[in-house]
C-alpha cells in the first residue's frame, strides 16, 4: 500500500554512518539523500502544500543533526527517529496554527483498497472512509498511516509514537477490524 | 466538527518534484550559519549572564560592608536624668 518511494528500508551500515555523522556533520549526506524522500512524502500527506512540506522537511533535518549527539543507535532504523521528529514538528506546526491537523490520501491508493468493483460504489466508500478517518485520534490516524502508507513494523511504530509495542498492536488491530467491517477494505494485519 | 482535515488527492506526486527540494550542500551551508548564529548567540548571553552576576556580587559585597561599618560606628548614648546623681 505504501507509495514506491516511501518504501526504504534502513542503509546497511546505518550504525557507522551515524558515528561519523556525530563526529562531523559533514557525513551526515548518505542519510540524508536516502531518507528525504520517505520524510518528505511523510510531511506531505500532512501539509499538502509543496513549499509548506520542503520547510516542514529542512526543519525535521536540522533537529535531526542537532539532536545526533544524543542519539543512540538501538538498531532500530534511523528513519524511525526522524519520523519522530516530523510527527512532532507537523504538531508543533498546526498548534501554533490553532488548525485542525490535515491528512491528505491519494486517490488511487485508497481505491485499490476498496474491494468493491462499481465506481459509484467505490466513490461512495471512498467519502465514507474520509469521514471515517477524520473521527479517529490523533494516534489511530498515525498508526494506520505508518502501517500502511509507510510499510512500518509495529516495533519502528511503537518508537515512532514512544508508546509500547503490545498497545500499538492492540490500537492497530481494533482501528482495522473496524476499517474492515466498514468499507470491506483490502487490507492485511 | 470532525477532529482531522482529510482530503483526497486526485494526483500523485513524483520522485522528481521531491529530488527539486533535495540539496544537501544548500542544507548543510545553511545549518553551519544556524550553528553558527545560535553559538554567537549563545556567548552573548554567557557573557551578559557573567555580567549580571559580576555587578549583583559586587553590589551584595557592597551592601554587605555598609552594614557591618553601621554596626561598628557606637551609638550615641542619650543622657538620663540619671546621669547627673552619678556625676
Amino acid at each position: 500500500m505504501a507509495n514506491e518511494g516511501s518504501k526504504t528500508g534502513p542503509l546497511p551500515n546505518e550504525g557507522t554512518l551515524i558515528a561519523e555523522a556525530k563526529s562531523d556533520f559533514r557525513h551526515f549526506e548518505p542519510l540524508y539523500d536516502h531518507y528525504y524522500e520517505q520524510i518528505f512524502r511523510f510531511v506531505y500527506r500532512r501539509a499538502n502544500d509543496e513549499a509548506m512540506a520542503a520547510d516542514l522537511v529542512s526543519q525535521v533535518f536540522f533537529k535531526a543533526l542537532g539532536g545526533l549527539k544524543n542519539y543512540k543507535y538501538t538498531g532500530i532504523p534511523f528513519g524511525a527517529w526522524l519520523h519522530r521528529i516530523a510527527s512532532n514538528e507537523v504538531k508543533k506546526y498546526y498548534r501554533s496554527k490553532g488548525t485542525k491537523t490535515m491528512f491528505s490520501l491519494e486517490e488511487g491508493q485508497v481505491k485499490e483498497l476498496i474491494a468493491i468493483e462499481d465506481e459509484e460504489e467505490k466513490e461512495y466508500q471512498l467519502n465514507q472512509l474520509v469521514a471515517f478517518l477524520a473521527e479517529l485520534e490523533e494516534e489511530e490516524l498515525l498508526v494506520v498511516e505508518l502501517r500502511f502508507f509507510e510499510d512500518k513494523g509495529f516495533k519502528e511504530i511503537a518508537y515512532i509514537l514512544g508508546m509500547r509495542e503490545s498497545a500499538v498492536k492492540m490500537r492497530t488491530y481494533r482501528t482495522l477490524d473496524k476499517l474492515r467491517e466498514l468499507f470491506k477494505l483490502r487490507i492485511n494485519d | 466538527m470532525t477532529k482531522h482535515d482529510i482530503r483526497i488527492r486526485r494526483q500523485s506526486f513524483n520522485k522528481g518534484q521531491i529530488e527539486r527540494h533535495k540539496d544537501f550542500q544548500k542544507f548543510s551551508g545553511m545549518y553551519e550559519k544556524k550553528r553558527s548564529k545560535t553559538s554567537l548567540s549563545r556567548l552573548i548571553l554567557l557573557v551578559f549572564t557573567l555580567i549580571i552576576l559580576v555587578f549583583a556580587v559586587y553590589f551584595g559585597y557592597f551592601k554587605a560592608s555598609n552594614s557591618s561599618k553601621e554596626k561598628e560606628t557606637p551609638k550615641k548614648e542619650v543622657p538620663t536624668i540619671w546621669d547627673e546623681f552619678e556625676q
